[in-house]
């Protein structure tokens, strides 16, 4: 009866032990992707930048109204040779949508009321399901070219646009089960993507990409580019200050700072912010960018975050 | 009765060794249920406020906003969870056919990493579900969609040991790199899911409208056919694919 017994207690030891691995995994200890701190603050950032100076004041900007109407969508529709009946389909964003069914394979256009931001696409084309050889993907300087060319015959240039970056924007991966890289990855299109300046500052959020894809193809198009026009001055709140912002969480965008065991500061910069193109906009607000790398498992990331300069206002 | 307790241990270990082999080498995908075209059925979790404090204040607005629209569009909905419950149960291997395994699609709104999401910050136990413990498509599961940082950086979590967590489902759509908690993202996505995109084209495009070119999309399929799928009611669906050693990855850069 004992040897039963102890041969019972055996097999539910190594019950107990076959379970805790499956609940950790062989040899694993747990480890701690987040920070444990609320809003990322004290221990996380590192400042490795001097502050910009600061003027004693700097113009504000007001947004110059857009109506986008169905009309509105069909006049740029036909810009890009689509035709098709717009519909309003989000009112969080605005959105009028557009499907010309009788183009092989069928066009999108997306025009949204809250900023009069467009997005073309050729679905199929621009994010087809599979490849299984690279693409023909044009030089970045071949790429500006043709972006350019299809600005111009859609209508859709800028005078203040200028290229701040041509780059791979979209890859198709193939893994093997368990592996940390990809035995197969292919790049799928290019985007050459367009910026400003206001008074000499940058201008950020702005989005505005030609996207080109194989045989260099203009496939699709973003652009949100809010017109704006000078409404008076207003002084800026103290770098210092806005750093500490950043690090009580206080930014543009939703908070990722906690995302992260470690951020260091390496730059910082004053510009202008634009919000992304479902979002209603009136003023322009300047803000301070805090650029550096992040530090997240061991692995670095670039990081950048945002916080409005405008004295007493957050 | 005594004599029968060693046995029975044996048993039980003998039993739950053979069902760990057979998991870590799935060959098939499970038609738990064969009604999804006439009864769609769909599951919201989210996490606001963490016990660490890292909190994630649009997180209840991401979820009811993707609820209200797939609620109007008559899907049933099998589970809205939200702060007042956290149960790791419902997402791991051994007890998810009746909760997230029992759904088409499920959307989750909260924390995560590239091998994991948080229902919690502590304790790890208890609320962390690794994709390393999960079986999902056995069952039911199509879709899963990830509002999280990080969860679709490393495809090769999804098939790792002890458990594949694809392994009948069709797609995992996340973020590749850090991802903001912006509340009209979860009405976004549910409204573009209805509109005729197919699921990998909704969840980017719902991105793209509120995050800029610092951040990347991920989309993990069990094959590239999967990417081809809309939800039921709004197009073609593939047969559940057959799950192999591979795994299918699309990244996109948000503008």
């Amino acid at each position: 009866m004992a040897l039963k017994m102890v041969g019972a207690l055996v097999c539910l030891a190594l019950a107990v032990a076959v379970g805790c691995m499956w609940v950790f995994g062989p040899g694993q200890v747990p480890v701690t992707p987040l920070p444990a701190v609320a809003g990322a603050g004290e221990g996380t950032y590192s400042l490795a930048a001097e502050f910009p100076e600061v003027q004693g004041s700097y113009t504000l900007y007001r947004v110059v109204p857009v109506t986008v109407t169905e009309d509105r969508v069909r006049e740029i529709a036909e810009r890009f040779g689509l035709s098709g009946e717009p519909k309003a389909v989000s009112e969080v964003t605005g959105e009028f949508f557009l499907v010309d069914v009788s183009k092989e394979p069928e066009e999108h256009m997306s025009v949204y009321a809250h900023s009069g931001g467009v997005a073309y696409h050729i679905l199929d084309r621009e994010f087809p399901t599979e490849v299984t050889e690279q693409p023909d993907l044009p030089s970045d300087a071949d790429a500006e070219k043709i972006a350019l060319a299809f600005l111009e015959k859609t209508g859709m240039q800028s005078p203040d646009a200028r290229v701040v970056k041509t780059e791979v924007n979209q890859k198709q991966e193939v893994w093997e089960a368990g592996a940390t890289e990809p035995k197969v990855s292919y790049d799928i299109t290019k985007a050459v993507r367009f910026g400003r300046s206001l008074d000499g500052l940058p201008v950020y959020g702005d989005e505005f990409a030609a996207i080109l894809g194989d045989g260099g193809e203009v496939v699709g198009l973003v652009k949100t580019w809010r017109e704006v026009a000078p409404d008076g001055n207003v002084s800026l709140r103290s770098p210092e200050e806005a750093y500490e912002d950043l690090r009580a969480a206080w930014t543009v965008r939703p908070h990722t700072g906690q995302e992260y065991d470690r951020i260091t500061i390496e730059h910082v910069a004053i510009g202008y912010w634009m919000e992304p193109r479902g979002f209603v906009q009136d003023l322009v607000r300047p803000v301070y960018a805090f650029s550096g790398t992040a530090l997240r498992d061991g692995v670095e990331e670039p990081y950048v975050e945002y916080v409005f300069a405008d004295e007493g206002k957050r | 009765m005594n004599r029968n307790i060693g046995a029975r241990a044996l048993s039980v270990l003998l039993v739950t060794a053979f069902m760990g082999m057979a998991c870590m080498a799935p060959v098939s995908a499970g038609t738990g249920d064969d009604s999804d075209a006439i009864f769609p059925e769909f599951g919201v979790e989210y996490k606001q406020n963490y016990n660490t404090g890292n909190n994630l204040p649009n997180s209840p607005a991401i979820a009811e906003g993707f609820y209200e629209v797939f609620d109007n569009a008559g899907w049933g909905c099998n589970f809205y969870i939200g702060d007042w419950d956290r149960d790791i149960q419902r997402w791991d291997w051994d007890s998810d056919a009746a909760h997230v395994d029992s759904v088409d699609l499920v959307f989750w709104a909260g924390h995560g990493d590239d091998s994991c999401i948080l229902l919690d910050g502590l304790p790890l136990v208890l609320a962390w579900v690794y994709f390393h413990d999960c079986n999902w498509g056995d069952q039911d599961l199509e879709w899963i969609l990830l509002h999280s940082c990080h969860t679709a950086q490393v495809p090769g979590e999804f098939k790792a040991w002890p458990h594949w967590a694809l392994n009948g489902a069709h797609l995992v759509c996340g973020f590749d790199t850090v991802g903001y908690d912006y509340a009209e993202d979860g009405a976004a996505v549910a409204n573009k899911l209805f509109n005729n995109y197919k699921v990998r084209h909704a969840w980017y495009h719902a991105l793209d409208e509120t995050h800029q070119s610092n951040v990347w999309i991920g989309i993990i399929g069990e094959n590239a056919a999967c990417g081809d799928d809309r939800i039921w009611g709004e197009g073609s669906v593939i047969t559940d694919p057959p799950v192999d050693s591979e795994i299918y990855r699309w990244l996109f850069q948000c503008n």
